[in-house]
């Protein structure tokens, strides 16, 4: 009785992963056939459309970037009349509301919000709705405190909401620190295979790019349409991704508009991001699942790679428990085990997050012109081996909650400013 | 002439490392069925993805049958290790190498994926290629 069912969850698993393989393997040949014919115009050029904008920056305890931030903000070339930043300073015990105020007063169209200890401090989407009250404008665009962009990358954001099906936008995150450690120069890799091929061949096929959060934006009229962000969402930026797309608006990837990012630099601080990261993605799969399978807004592709990309968390789960029923039916001579067996282990060379397969991963680099980088790719089954154990605890957790009724929490994540050296 | 000369031995040679594939595939399905499999897995992936990047084709050429070469060491090493580790611990020893072999064909694959795409120039567009 045990075997046939084992039986049965090594074949789905090893579906599932062939799948992941096929639609990594179909995105990497769109993006490098897309690369060597001319880079795509986009149908609107920087520059003829300019609305109203709003930049968010949710600070908590970032004095050692926050300042670097607004600095080029400052120096960003959208009109200043139609621009105001709001910076959040999220009941900071350090000096970033300090920091924020001088350059509120230097600057007329930076606004800081001041929340206090018993208001602030949870978490991310709480923020953001915080300020949502006081923006008027008419795009809010959102940036974490370590990132750092350059003076055209609102206006090429904000070009992109000249389209009305247009409803959110996501530009390019690059590692910036990419030189400082190996966790940095595999966060880089995996960055590479996010963005670089995943995000721009989900654009190129017209699927569904993801809104990340930072370095993109959305319409202020959508958010108040939905009541601001679900503060019970631990990865708000996906679950705002679904919202839209469910109700019929497009989500745009622009692989022009990047910016650039401090990778974090410990396995600690790696541990707690993902695993908020890993806990929230299975928040917002079990949330949005069935609407998208439902949904008569989207294609039958659109579908698919959705499913795909909601379920991407539970991978290096499923992965891990192919691998023991594997090995097992390998030891009681199940030809089938036999003969799928060498599908499992391509998992152990996936990148987690968005499960870019080796191949995608390198050729991104290759693209991207990062010849070093390319070489530590055998390194990526050390971020596999750490994944499982991130996956397994946030599924954990996940389940806990439901079953408890207790809140997950916002775990921060710390910036140390290690990109100033990199500039 | 001398233009065609050069094309001719450029032909030849890739046809010469073509002969070396084959006699990899085929003297990897003498040693067993599954080191043919890796190596067909290797070659479809790294013909479909490598053969759309810059750089000569002789040069992808020598690279793919490289990585036979080293695919087919990898598999005839792998094979004297089984049979080591069956004359000594039996018929277990090769379900235990049978779970492995996955995992060490990718040991040699990435890597070799990954210092090989250094050897070619990097893309340039066809915007890049007109200016």
């Amino acid at each position: 009785m045990l075997t046939p069912v084992l039986t049965a969850f090594f074949l789905l698993t090893v579906i599932l992963i062939t799948a992941y393989l096929v639609r990594h393997y179909v995105f990497t040949v769109i993006v490098l056939r897309a690369a060597k014919k001319s880079t795509r115009q986009s149908p609107i050029m920087a520059g003829d459309y300019e609305p109203t904008v709003s930049i968010l920056i949710p600070a908590h305890n970032e004095e050692k970037v926050i300042g670097a931030l607004l600095q080029r903000i400052a120096e960003t070339n959208y009109p200043k009349e139609k621009l105001e930043v709001i910076t959040i300073n999220d009941a900071s015990r350090d000096a970033t509301g300090k920091i924020a105020d001088e350059y509120s007063k230097r600057y007329h169209f930076i606004k800081v919000l001041h929340r206090k200890p018993v208001e602030g401090g949870k978490g991310k989407p709480a923020a953001l709705n915080a300020a949502l009250k006081y923006a008027h404008n008419e795009i809010v665009l959102c940036f974490d405190a370590d990132y750092t962009p350059h003076p055209d990358l609102v206006r090429i954001l904000a070009a992109e909401f000249a389209d009305p099906a247009v409803g959110a936008v996501q530009g390019r995150p690059v590692v910036l620190n990419e030189p400082q450690n190996v966790i940095t120069r595999l966060i880089t890799l995996e960055r590479i295979g996010g963005y670089k091929i995943d995000q721009q061949a989900r654009e190129l096929l017209s699927l569904v790019p993801q809104f990340g959060g930072t370095v993109g934006g959305f319409r202020r009229n959508l958010i108040s349409a939905l009541g601001g962000f679900d503060e019970s969402m631990l990865t708000e930026d996906t679950d705002l991704t679904f919202e839209l797309v469910l109700a019929g608006y497009r989500v745009r990837y622009v692989e022009a508009a990047e910016c650039y990012e401090e990778a974090v630099a410990s396995w600690p601080t790696y541990w707690r991001q993902r695993t908020r990261w890993a806990k929230g993605h299975m928040q917002v799969c079990f949330k949005h699942e069935f609407a998208v399978l439902g949904s008569k807004r989207l294609t039958f592709r659109q579908k698919l790679d959705s499913l795909l990309l909601l379920n991407v968390y539970f991978m290096p789960l499923l992965s891990l428990v192919s691998l023991v029923i594997g090995v097992y039916l390998l030891f009681v001579h199940l030809a089938v085990a036999e003969t799928l067996w060498f599908v499992v282990p391509v998992s152990m060379y996936s990148f987690v997050g968005n499960y870019a397969p080796f191949f995608e991963v390198s050729i991104g680099a290759y693209l991207d012109r990062r010849r070093q980088v390319q070489w530590l790719m055998p390194l990526m089954i050390f971020s596999f081996l750490l994944n499982m154990p991130i996956c397994a605890k946030a599924f954990l957790s996940l389940i806990f909650d439901k079953l408890t009724g207790r809140r997950g929490h916002w775990v921060k994540t710390e910036h140390l400013g290690n990109t100033k050296t990199c500039l | 002439m001398k233009g065609r000369l050069n094309r001719l031995i450029h032909h030849l040679l890739i046809c010469l490392f073509l002969v070396v594939i084959a006699f990899c595939l085929v003297f990897s399905y003498r040693l067993s069925d599954r080191f043919t499999l890796a190596l067909i897995v290797f070659n479809v992936f790294f013909a479909s993805l490598f053969f759309q990047l810059n750089g000569s084709k002789i040069t992808k050429t020598v690279i793919l049958a490289a990585g036979n070469l080293l695919g087919l060491f990898w598999s005839w090493l792998y094979q004297n290790l089984a049979k080591v580790g069956y004359s000594f611990f039996g018929d277990s020893s090769n379900v235990v190498f049978s779970i492995v072999y996955p995992i060490l064909t990718l040991l040699w694959m990435v890597p070799f994926w990954s210092i090989s795409l250094s050897f070619l120039p990097q893309l340039t567009t066809s915007k890049e290629a007109a200016t």
